[in-house]
Parts: C-alpha cells; structure tokens; sequence
C-alpha cells in the first residue's frame, strides 16, 4: 500500500503508539504541535507520509485543519486526556498497538524505516518545544 | 482531472451561465433585509447581483435540508451573501474609525464589499450538503492539494469553486463591462485576483493579511452573517453582541509572521465567546438534529448513486440529472431536485425512489442512538485491559473501538459495510422482509472549534505579545463537553423495523466495536 493512502488518523495514531511511555505526559500547546507537524511535512526524509496534511500560513502560525480534527476525535473517543489545571498538558492514555500492527503491515522494510524515524523526529522536536516553553 | 482543466471547465461554466447577459446601467439601490436592516448596494454591485451567476444563488438554500425539519429555513445563499457584502464594509469602517487616518482606502471597501459577492458564487445544490460529496471525490482532493501548494492555503470545496469563478477570465471580461459603464474613477484600482484570494483567505502582500480576514478567518464576516441568519430563519432565539464586536475589533502586526492581521483585544472576549457558543448552539439545534441528518443522508446516498450511474454511462441524454465531475455539480439548483419533472426522470431507480420518499417526507425513524454517555462500558481503571489492547480482542477496552466506530464518519464504503453487517444479524426469516436500503447509519462529525483554539489575544495595544483564547478562558472545554454529552450517532429505520434493526445493531456494535449500549440509548 503507497503510503500516500494511509489514512491520515491512524499515521497520527500510530506516531502516538511508537513514542507512547506509560505515565508518561507530553506538552502538546496547540502552537507547537502545528509547528512541529508542519517541520515534520517539509522534511524530505518523513514528509511523505503527511501529504494529506495541508497547512493554511493564514494565522500567525501554521495551522492544519485535519490534526485538530484527529486530535479531537482521539479526545472524545479517550486516546488521549488533558492534565488538569494545565490544558495544553495531554497525556496518550493507552499504546494503540492494533493501529500501529495494521500500518505497520501495510508498509514494506523502507516504509517502516522511515516511519519510525517520522515517530522519532516527532518526539524530539516535541521534547524541544516542551524544554521551549518550560 | 487536474487544476488547469478544472479552471477550463469553469469558465466554459461561466461562458455559458452569462452567454445571455449584458448588464445595464442602474443607480444604488436599497434592498431591505430581515437581519440587518435597510442597505445601500452600488451601481456595480447590482450589475453583478442582476447576472445569472449570481441570481443562480436565489435558489440555493443556505441550510441544506433543514427546512424539512424548520419549515421557515428557506434563506438562501443569495441572502446570506448580501448579508456579508453589508457587514464587510461596517468592519471595515470600524477599523478605520480606530486610526487617525483610515487604514482601509475608499477602494479597499469596494473590493472588499465585492469579495463578499463572489465568496459562495461557488456554492452548488443544498449547500454544504453536495459540498462534502465532491471534496470526497479524489480529483477534488488533488486538486485541493494543488491550491495548497500555490497559496497555502486549505480552502474548503465550495471556496475553491467561489475562487476559481471569481478568477475566470469570463467574469474578468463581465467586470470589464461594468467598469465601462460606469467609469473606472472608483474601481480602476480594483484588482479581480486581489478578490479572488481574499475569498481563499489569501493576500499576497501579507501586510495585507487583515483584508482577507474580514471576508475568510477566525473573526470573519461570513459567520457573523449566517450564525445570526441560520439561528432567525430556524426559529432559534440565540444571538451574540455584534455591535461590542464591531468596536473591539481592530488590525495589528504579528511581530513573528510580519502579517497585518484581525485581532480582538482582551475587551472584546466575551462577544467572541458569544459567537463560539452560539456556532456549538447551532450545531445541536440544526446542523446535527436527528431529523435534518437523516435527510442529509438519504439525500448524500442518491447523490452516490446517480453519480455511480451517471459515471457508468455514455450519454448525458440517458439521465435528466447527469453528474459526472466536479463542474457538473454546478449546473443544477435546489429546485431542480425538487421537481416532478426529475422526480419522472430521474435514473437509477433507487435514487428516484429515495427522492420520492424524501419529497414526501417518508423519512425513516430513529432506532438507536450512540453517544459515549450511553456505552455502559466506555471507561476502565483496569491497567490490564489496558496492557492488553490489540494483543487480545476479547479484552480490549472499548473506547479503542468506539474511535474505530467514530472513525467510519469519514468512509462512505465502510458505513455501508456496517449497514450490510446490520442486515446479517436480523434473524433469517426477519431478515427476508427488510431491505438494506431500510437501514440508514449516521455518524456526524464532530464540531471542532478551531477559534477556541486559534485565536490570539494582543496583551497590549501594539500587539508585541499575543496569548490564545484558551489562556484566558478555557472555552475549548464548552466544545469538548458538547462533544462529550450531545454529539450523537444514530442508526435509522421505518417504523414497523425499528425492533428488528435495534437489536441486530446491538449486536454489531458489540461485536465489531465492543461497545454496550444502555437502554437510554433506545429512547
């Protein structure tokens, strides 16, 4: 399957499954997390697999439609939590480990590779964003 | 079907929609209107407004099908655009009431006043309702990606459309004619591109940014007009304090992007929180009730199938509606569905059928209804269960399944493999009375309120540090608890199959998604 037609809730599902830590809580500002996916789309080694993400540069930063839409969704549906009192702090509530199976499956060696790095490079840029606004 | 044949086939759109037009001169005219009072209309304006491409929009309703369900919802898009055409000029004034000398130019206004004229040129039959339908289509998707590229920016399907009309080179030569009639004094300076791309939410000198707010953004004129229109027309008494928003709203420099942009400063949050409840507000009372929704539904699957069927034949001459590709959507308005003429003429079979029963208003009762308040099993503490999703299905949690289940809202072939499903699980000798086309799933999507979060608050009058609506107020939390506890799926039957397809649905629930229903969700 070209990873083109991977839909996009489950990339984002799956990056959730690959950095998941239990107890583990990550800073996600709505600002950040735009920028970090739109470094991600532009990066020639993973921005394959966000083609579908398209970013409006009409706001002061990035926006991309489709993220807030996933990120809501996994919040109704209990993937992801808001730490009270501080809103922009989530917490991934359980490893998708199916999600993650059923993309990894569909992908040959190289895909894999270079999903895993995307899932490496969203963690890092995440960490810095966090160690941005500590 | 790529951007440069898309743009061809809207012109000979266009070509074709003013191949008889030839505008004459008139004078201003008033045009009174049930939002917004007593408004003045230039000379030009109402050349544009007189022209088949915009009159088309007469017969256009601004909601869908929820005059089904709100007898009086028949507003259109041609009012809705008035509507904006007036309010784009007095955000304009008030922003320049603020600066000891105006910001906007006297031109500016017009330009302005005319990006709210073209911005739903683009719109097709019922609204949004066709307009999920092609931005499904993969052409469109593509072509999407094509304008995100160029612009950067996402537009929705029918701004798209709105856009490309705007920029074709018909209308150029339309706006030509108008410019002569009436001298080029006051509109020499207009460019037509510029007006196009406010439509997009797209300035190209981004220290114009704030022009293409007023007509495409956060704060935009387009939802000042149709939150306050839809909720009038629907007979819903809700509102929000337009005149405090009029005088907060003001034009700063985001030191970061360098864009000149709309901003509401900390004095004019509670308005915008007005506007953010009152959007959720609608949302339950129209856009998502029960009722309006499965006639959206019904009226989407004969979409899908004289589309299938239109696709699959030769000739337009084999079907009185013929819908092909993207452009073919523009060619039909409201009445034209609700025809005895098409009604007669209307291929395949099963479309016509389900045309007649929604023109009948034969609409099929509700069976069950999905929220997370009425899944007996939606939340665990049980570390185990959460160790263990994915490895063993018997023991997974059911809020995995339930985003599986959410997740179908976005795949048209998966809702009616669930439909199927549903069918296979009424006992045999019931099963042989009903039809799968008596089974209706509808999973709405949720609303998402992109202000809640998007919005940036100056701190101080030069806007050298902005803060999000959220830190203020966490008013995202009002969207999520509207999500939380009224958002609802619903599975749709007649009346006489009610019993049989709630618990067959029962079962598959259970089954695919886990997910056990209490008995509110009967009622």
């Amino acid at each position: 399957m070209p990873v083109t037609t991977l839909r996009p809730s489950d990339i984002v599902a799956g990056i959730f499954a690959e950095i998941f830590e239990d107890k583990k809580s990550y800073k996600f500002s709505h600002k950040a997390l735009h920028e970090v996916f739109f470094a991600l789309k532009e990066d020639p080694e993973v921005g394959v697999f966000l083609e579908d993400f398209l970013f409006r540069e009409n706001n002061v930063y990035p926006i991309c439609d489709l993220i807030d839409e996933i990120l809501s969704e996994m919040q109704l549906t209990g993937a992801l939590s808001k730490l009270n009192p501080v809103l922009k702090v989530k917490k991934i509530n359980y490893k998708d480990t199916e999600t993650l199976e059923k993309l990894l499956s569909s992908m040959n060696n190289e895909e894999e590779a270079k999903f895993k790095l995307l899932s490496t490079r969203f963690l890092e840029k995440i960490r810095e964003s966090e160690s941005r606004e500590a | 079907m790529s951007l440069s044949d898309l743009i061809q086939k809207i012109d000979s759109f266009v070509e074709r929609t003013l191949h008889d037009y030839k505008p004459a001169k008139t004078d201003s005219k008033v045009i009174h209107d049930a939002i917004w009072g007593s408004n003045i209309y230039y000379p030009w304006e109402i050349s544009l407004l007189d022209s088949p491409l915009l009159q088309r929009l007469r017969d256009i309703r601004q909601t869908g099908l929820a005059f089904h369900t709100y007898p009086t919802a028949g507003h259109s898009r041609f009012e809705h655009t008035l509507g904006v055409i007036t309010l784009a000029e007095r955000i304009a004034r008030s922003i320049n009431s603020k600066q000891q000398t105006p910001l906007i130019k006297q031109s500016q206004i017009y330009a302005l006043r005319l990006a709210g004229l073209f911005h739903d040129i683009g719109h097709t039959f019922f609204s949004h309702l066709t307009e999920i339908y092609y931005s499904e289509l993969p052409e469109f998707k593509s072509i999407s990606k094509e304008i995100n590229r160029q612009y950067k920016r996402s537009p929705k399907g029918h701004e798209i459309l709105s856009f490309l009309i705007t920029k074709s080179a018909h209308v150029r030569n339309l706006w030509e004619k108008i410019k002569k009639l009436y001298g080029t004094r006051f509109l020499k300076d207009i460019n037509l591109d510029e007006v196009a791309g406010y439509i997009i939410s797209y300035a190209k000198d981004p220290s114009l940014q704030y022009m293409a707010d007023i007509i495409n953004g956060t704060y935009d004129v387009d939802k000042l007009d149709y939150l306050a229109r839809d909720a009038k027309f629907c007979g819903v008494s809700i509102g929000y304090d337009f005149e405090r928003y009029l005088t907060t709203i003001m034009v700063n420099v985001d030191k970061a992007s360098g864009k000149q942009k709309l901003f509401i400063p900390v004095s004019g949050i509670n308005a915008l929180e007005q506007i953010i409840i009152n959007k959720l507000m609608l949302f339950g009372y129209i856009y998502h009730h029960q009722k309006v929704r499965i006639c959206e539904l019904m009226f989407k699957y004969m979409l899908h199938r004289i589309f299938t069927y239109c696709t699959s034949i030769q000739t337009a001459e084999e079907n009185w509606i013929d819908i092909r590709n993207i452009t073919d959507f523009l060619n039909y308005t409201d009445s034209d569905f609700w025809s005895g003429k098409t009604l007669e003429r209307l291929e395949p079979p099963d479309a016509r059928q389900i045309l007649k029963n929604l023109i009948s208003r034969n609409i099929p009762k509700r069976a069950l209804r999905i929220s997370r308040l009425y899944i007996k099993n939606f939340e665990t503490d049980d570390e185990s269960l959460l160790e263990n999703y994915g490895k063993d299905p018997e023991k997974s949690l059911v809020s995995p399944g339930y985003r599986k289940f959410y997740s179908l809202c976005d795949s048209w072939s998966e809702l009616l493999k669930l439909r199927e499903d549903i069918l296979e699980a009424i006992p045999v000798q019931k099963r042989k009375k009903i039809h799968i086309d008596d089974i209706w799933i509808d999973i709405p999507k949720e609303p998402i309120s992109k202000e809640a979060e998007e919005t940036m608050i100056p701190l101080d009058k030069k806007g050298t540090k902005l803060m999000p609506l959220n830190s203020f107020f966490p008013i995202g939390e009002w969207v999520k608890g509207y999500r939380h506890s009224k958002w609802k799926a619903h599975i749709y039957t007649e009346d006489r199959f009610i019993g049989i397809v709630r618990d067959a649905s029962r079962i598959v629930l259970k089954d695919k998604f886990n997910m056990e229903l209490s008995e509110l969700a009967d009622m």
